[in-house]
């Protein structure tokens, strides 16, 4: 009996893998221009809304993936043998990085003009289909205005010591405001007060959190009260979920990113790449995203169709693009190495 | 018969078969060894130099280390106890108490962590009741840091030490230590003489396999470790970087680590040697209710309830809105949409078919390839199945991020291994991945059954005419297939969850459920998250089932 | 089938001989045994027969045929197994018919041929069992008839009954025989009991280490041992010294070795030598007397036949029993 059972067994796993085997053979080989791949670090409920939606305008079928931080590193593993056809996600000192290595495909969509030169690749590479500004915000029920911080130069102070919350550096938010502050104290201070900045910055934070969800869950709950995050995400859990969160405009600005998407060089499907860069940066979608995910358009024609309090205008923090994009992945190698809790031995109190 | 004489189909599957050896475990850790070293520009050990020189690095490595050999004694001290306890003492309900001590080896790491986030962690449903209840501003304590790492690692390691002592128990003989005490000695000194000499081997081998695990953690670090890092969470962080070259460097201190400590237990359990007593007398559990007896009942009842906790959390959660999850201290509303979302969206429910696909190709490819080897080092003993059974237990010493790393390097253009293709981001390169993890496991459980299996049988089949290919068709594989059975099916089990080696190389089609779970904890679907869990955990509690069944002797 | 020869024999296992320039020859239908003490190469020799190893030197020949590098299952040798070897799981019926099934045989040859092989044994009424729950006299059989249903050349026996019981295993040497001399086969036989072999051999080879001492028939072996290692292993003999051999009529060229039952004590002088007895060991059928004599000590073994036994202390004669010898 115990033969039978385990003939069984074996029968039935290679027969289960013969056949998924070959079905996932054939997904390894979808139809050329039926379908588009995409790489992105937005959430996949956003992404499946603008699948949905380009699906039933042209018929193309979607297959993305959420790869968060790792993005640019991913689309630069697959370099030899692209699997995807559009990097969806990231912002733009990342893409400019990505351009300079020859990842891109230029795509010319229909609204590129209308784009702000600062929003766009002179080439055609990339451009900037959705405005994220990183902003500072507090608990205002665990903190009144008084005293919260009013800029980023003010959470160094020993009053806000482990009071501070972030993300941790596989976020591609964070990575771009480390980067930003780092740039915009040496333009004025030069680059030890950058870093002297970011050490006693480490001091004050109580944690690093490499999930977001995880970090509104401590503020909601009370267990720290300053953070800093994309404002979409600030939106969706202050009215969403009910938290108490109150948005600081920084004094010296906040920072301004731009979440770009790009056609890959040598993609699969490269004709469905770029009609998906038509579609995602056209102003029918940039008004979907403010209405239901919260996010800044980059076309102004779309303002206008917006949520309200998305027409307030939030001060950029001064900083050099090039100048972070030629740096950004020395600064954060030093980031990530020696500034990071150097001395810190989290879960002791 | 000659001899040396080899038919030429077995010159073909040894070539095929170190073909793909090669390919996908030799030259890629070779390359990464090289990348390391900057070996397209000559060799030079400048990178190593800048790295080693860096306080903060020497720091990662001492904290990696240490992580390792505290896992150990953690995992060594909870794992023998309970082993020992249920062994000589414990009497009434010993079998069920044996299946709840292994089920933390079928619920995967990652799982584990995110349960006691929710659970231990700052706002963690136990540690906000305990606040509650002790009345105290903050909770006394939490999980995070290298405390919490130990906890999940302990909570899931423990096993290996638990699962040998207990085998090598068995083999403990009742005469010697009953002759000890005949001879007065106290009960520290029986446990040195007679019962620790029988174990040394098991713990040795438990010790060796807990320090990998240890030094590989990746999930826990991750997401909780907070500012303790290690270097595997540091090399998924240089990567993303695109300083491959210090990533290489951190892989291969890693590898470091691990293969030296390996070889200095490989060195002690030679001289601990087997102490194998056949005839040893089956044990009487004691009966006495002593002090000692009664600390040890309280802990292994302590061990059981932190055992059943996380799972009863992950199942309760599950049924919970987000919503709830994410501001209630205690969260209370109750609802199916988290199960609902997996039969309504093919989105949700395609992770799922992902990790099982992969997980049941994976573990068939891997028992093709080893169930081969076990019987060739059995029946021939030649120098060529040595080696390819070296290699295969190879990855046993190698880290999930360093077989990630190692992969990436390798496969990231295109190679001939692959027959021209680049492998990154495909489906393929994660089953591949599976399979090389799960080589050292598979191999150690077919070579158990291969061992077991009678030589005489084999003479006997040849002598009544049966060629070799008969013989192992007729008598050997259905001799050996319960073992390998278990053995495939703990592959499975520990595929169908893994997350380290799936972070860094899941692409669009391949998308498996450790993945999926992180990401929905991102994207703040914390309730679907957790009915990924459990519908892993079910699997895998099925799986589990029918291993006992199968095994009996070595688990039961 | 003619005569199996082995033809200056050796093998080594990792450069220590186990077997040295051996030359043998087994003549059809007769039941041979290896005789030996434990390490001595008797089961290497059955192996190298069986083809599961392979000699450093020498051949093997059967039938004028060069068997010596034809593997196993191409030898026609049957072979039974120390500890019996049955495949588990399966029923003593299947035992004994997976040569046949191996070969392909006709089913109706096959149930025809089980049939005859399981009267042969006495196991009819215990086809269906699982051969795990025999005892180990009916698993022996079970081996036996597995290997014979082929019709095999030659039949190899390793120690088959060293794991039975001591009245067993006198009960199964005789069915052996009874077995051996039924079909016909050629039988090569292992073991270190001397009273097996002795009992139901044609002829005996002793071996020690390694090499052959003596081959001939059991009566030759025990009666006329070649050296005083056959003299020693099969059997007890004493070693006289040169004075006591010739006070007895010993030729000094035999080394003075003489068998225990061959010497006898008397209580009147005359003639044999004076000796004192040490010790007496009573086993049943015979009192085994342990004297001392002017050379050494010896051992003689009389039947007892109902009459007191000499006892310790005592002056006696010792005279050889066939009534020969010397005058004292």
């Amino acid at each position: 009996m115990k033969k039978l059972i385990c003939l069984l067994l074996c029968l039935s796993m290679i027969f289960t893998a013969a056949v998924f085997g070959s079905v996932a053979a054939f997904a390894d080989e979808p139809e050329m221009e039926d379908t588009v791949v995409v790489y992105s670090t937005h959430s996949e409920k956003l992404l499946d809304a603008v699948a949905a939606a380009f699906t039933e305008k042209t018929g193309i079928k979607v297959e993305s993936i959420n790869l968060k931080g790792e993005l640019a590193d991913r689309v630069r593993s697959e370099k030899d043998n692209p699997q995807a056809d559009v990097m969806y996600g990231g912002d733009s000192a990342t893409y400019t990085i990505l351009q300079g290595e020859g990842l891109f495909e230029p795509t010319f969509p229909t609204w590129r003009d209308e784009l702000d030169p600062m929003f766009k690749a002179e080439d055609g590479s990339w451009y900037g289909t959705i405005k994220t500004p990183v902003l500072l915000f507090y608990n205002k029920d665990a903190m009144s205005a008084e005293d919260a911080p009013k800029d980023w130069a003010d959470l160094v102070l020993p009053q806000y010591k482990d009071k501070i919350v972030v993300r941790d550096s596989l976020s591609s938010s964070m990575r771009s405001t480390i980067c930003n502050l780092i740039d915009n104290i040496t333009a004025s201070q030069g680059e030890d007060a950058a870093w002297q900045y970011l050490a006693d910055l480490d001091a004050n934070i109580k944690n690093y959190y490499n999930s977001g969800s995880m970090m509104y869950s401590a503020l909601g709950k009370g267990d720290a009260e300053i953070s800093w995050a994309v404002l979409s995400d600030i939106v969706t859990n202050r009215d969403t979920n009910g938290l108490p969160f109150e948005i600081i405009d920084a004094a010296s600005g906040s920072v301004i990113l731009t979440d770009c998407i790009a056609a890959i060089k040598d993609a699969p499907h490269p004709n469905a790449a770029a009609a998906f860069v038509e579609f995602a940066g056209s102003k029918e979608v940039q008004v979907l995203l403010a209405n239901e995910f919260s996010r800044n358009p980059t076309l102004s024609s779309a303002l206008p169709e917006c949520p309200d309090w998305m027409q307030t205008e939030y001060a950029a923090l001064p900083v050099d693009w090039d100048n972070i994009s030629a740096n950004q992945l020395d600064w954060l190698e030093k980031w990530e190495t020696d500034i990071i809790n150097a001395d810190k031995n989290l879960g002791k109190d | 018969m000659k001899r040396n004489r080899i038919p030429i189909a077995l010159i073909v599957y040894y070539a095929c078969l170190f073909f793909l050896l090669a390919g996908y475990i030799l030259l890629p850790m070779l390359n990464t060894v090289a990348k390391a070293f900057h070996f397209e520009e000559g060799f030079t050990l400048s990178v190593f130099r800048d790295y080693l020189q860096n306080p903060n690095n020497l720091r990662v490595l001492q904290n990696t280390a240490t992580l390792g050999f505290l896992s150990v004694l953690t995992c060594g001290l909870t794992g023998t106890l309970l082993a020992l306890y249920l062994h000589f003492v414990q009497l009434r309900w010993k079998r069920l108490l044996h299946i709840i001590l292994l089920t933390p080896m079928m619920i995967p790491g990652v799982i584990i962590v995110i349960a006691f986030i929710e659970l231990y962690g700052e706002s963690g449903i136990l540690t906000n009741a305990l606040r509650l209840f002790l009345r105290l501003d903050h909770p006394p304590f939490y999980l995070s840091g290298l405390p919490g790492i130990l906890f999940v690692i302990t909570y899931t390691q423990y096993v290996y030490f638990y699962l040998n002592v207990s085998v090598a128990l068995k083999y403990v003989d009742r005469s010697a230590i009953d002759a000890a005490v005949s001879l007065g000695a106290g009960k520290l000194r029986i446990f040195r003489d007679a019962v620790l000499p029988v174990i040394r081997p098991a713990l040795i081998t438990s010790a060796m396999v807990t320090f990998v695990s240890g030094i590989g953690s990746f999930s826990a670090p991750n997401l909780i470790g907070g500012g303790y890092k290690v270097l595997s969470t540091q090399i998924v962080r240089s990567k993303a970087n695109n300083h491959i070259d210090i990533a290489s460097v951190q892989v291969l201190l890693l590898l470091l680590i691990g293969v030296s400590v390996m070889f200095v237990l490989q060195i002690c359990r030679k001289r601990a040697g087997y102490v194998r007593n056949v005839r040893a007398a089956s044990w009487q559990p004691v009966r006495k209710r002593t002090l000692f007896t009664a600390a040890a009942g309280l802990l292994i009842f302590l061990q059981v309830l932190l055992i059943l906790v996380p799972v009863l959390g992950i199942i309760y959660m599950s049924f919970n809105t987000t919503h709830s999850i994410m501001t209630d201290i205690f969260p209370h509303e109750l609802t199916l949409e988290n199960y609902a979302a997996l039969y309504e969206s093919d989105r949700v429910l395609r992770p799922i078919k992902n990790s099982l696909n992969m997980s049941l190709i994976s573990v068939a490819a891997g028992l093709a390839l080893t169930v081969p080897v076990s019987y060739l080092c059995w029946k021939r003993k030649d120098l060529p199945s040595g080696w390819a059974r070296a290699v295969m237990m190879l990855p046993w010493c190698l880290p999930g991020s360093v077989i990630g790393i190692n992969l990436i390097n390798a496969f990231n253009r295109k190679s001939i291994f692959a027959f021209g293709q680049s492998l990154i981001g495909g489906y393929w390169i994660l089953p591949i991945a599976y399979v090389i993890l799960s080589l050292p496991l598979l191999l150690s459980y077919n070579d158990t059954a291969m061992e077991s299996f009678n030589p005489a049988l084999d003479q006997a089949s040849h002598s009544l005419g049966a060629s070799s290919w008969t013989t192992l068709r007729r008598l050997i594989l259905p001799g050996i297939a319960p073992g390998i059975a278990a053995g495939g099916i703990l592959a499975f089990i520990r595929t169908v969850g893994e997350y380290t080696v799936s972070a860094l190389l899941y692409g669009v089609y391949n998308r498996p459920i450790s993945i999926s779970m992180v990401l929905n904890i991102h994207d703040f679907n914390i309730g679907i998250s957790m009915s990924y869990g459990v519908l892993v955990i079910l699997i895998c509690f099925l799986a589990l089932l029918l291993l006992l069944k199968l095994d009996r002797k070595r688990f039961l | 089938m003619e005569n199996l020869i082995l033809e200056q024999v050796s093998f080594c296992y990792n450069k220590i001989p186990a077997v040295s320039d051996i030359s043998l020859e087994i003549r059809k239908g007769e039941l041979f045994t290896l005789l030996g003490p434990s390490g001595c190469g008797k089961t290497t020799l059955l192996r190298l027969l069986a083809g599961f190893l392979h000699p450093d030197s020498g051949r093997i020949l059967m039938d004028g045929r060069d068997l010596t590098d034809l593997p196993a299952e191409k030898r026609r040798m049957g072979v039974v197994f120390q500890n019996y070897a049955l495949f588990p799981q399966m029923t003593v019926e299947e035992n004994i018919a997976y040569g046949l099934k191996v070969r392909r045989a006709p089913k109706e040859t096959i149930h025809e041929k089980c049939g005859y092989y399981l009267d042969l044994i006495n196991m009819r009424e215990e086809r269906a069992k699982n051969v795990e729950q025999l005892s180990g006299g009916q698993q022996q059989r079970v081996a036996i008839a597995r290997a014979l249903i082929l019709d095999p050349d030659m039949l190899l026996m390793d120690e088959p009954l060293s794991n039975l019981d001591a009245g067993l295993r006198i009960k199964m040497r005789q069915e052996i025989r009874e077995l051996q001399e039924k079909t016909g086969v050629t039988t090569l036989f292992i073991t270190h009991d001397q009273q097996e072999a002795l009992s139901i051999s044609h002829r005996i080879a002793v071996i020690d280490r390694g090499r052959i001492r003596q081959v001939g028939t059991p009566s030759e072996i025990y009666n006329a041992p070649a050296d005083a290692f056959v003299a020693g292993f099969v059997g007890k003999a004493n070693r006289l010294s040169s004075a006591d051999a010739a006070a007895l009529g010993l030729e000094a060229a035999k080394e003075g070795l003489i068998r225990p039952e061959w010497l006898t004590l008397c209580p009147d002088g005359g003639k044999g030598l004076p000796v004192t007895v040490k010790q007496v060991v009573f086993d049943g059928p015979c009192f085994h007397y342990t004297v001392t004599a002017p050379g050494g000590m010896y051992e003689v073994s009389m039947l007892n036949r109902g009459t007191p036994p000499y006892a310790a202390g005592q002056h006696l004669f010792l005279q050889r029993a066939d009534g020969r010898g010397g005058a004292a």
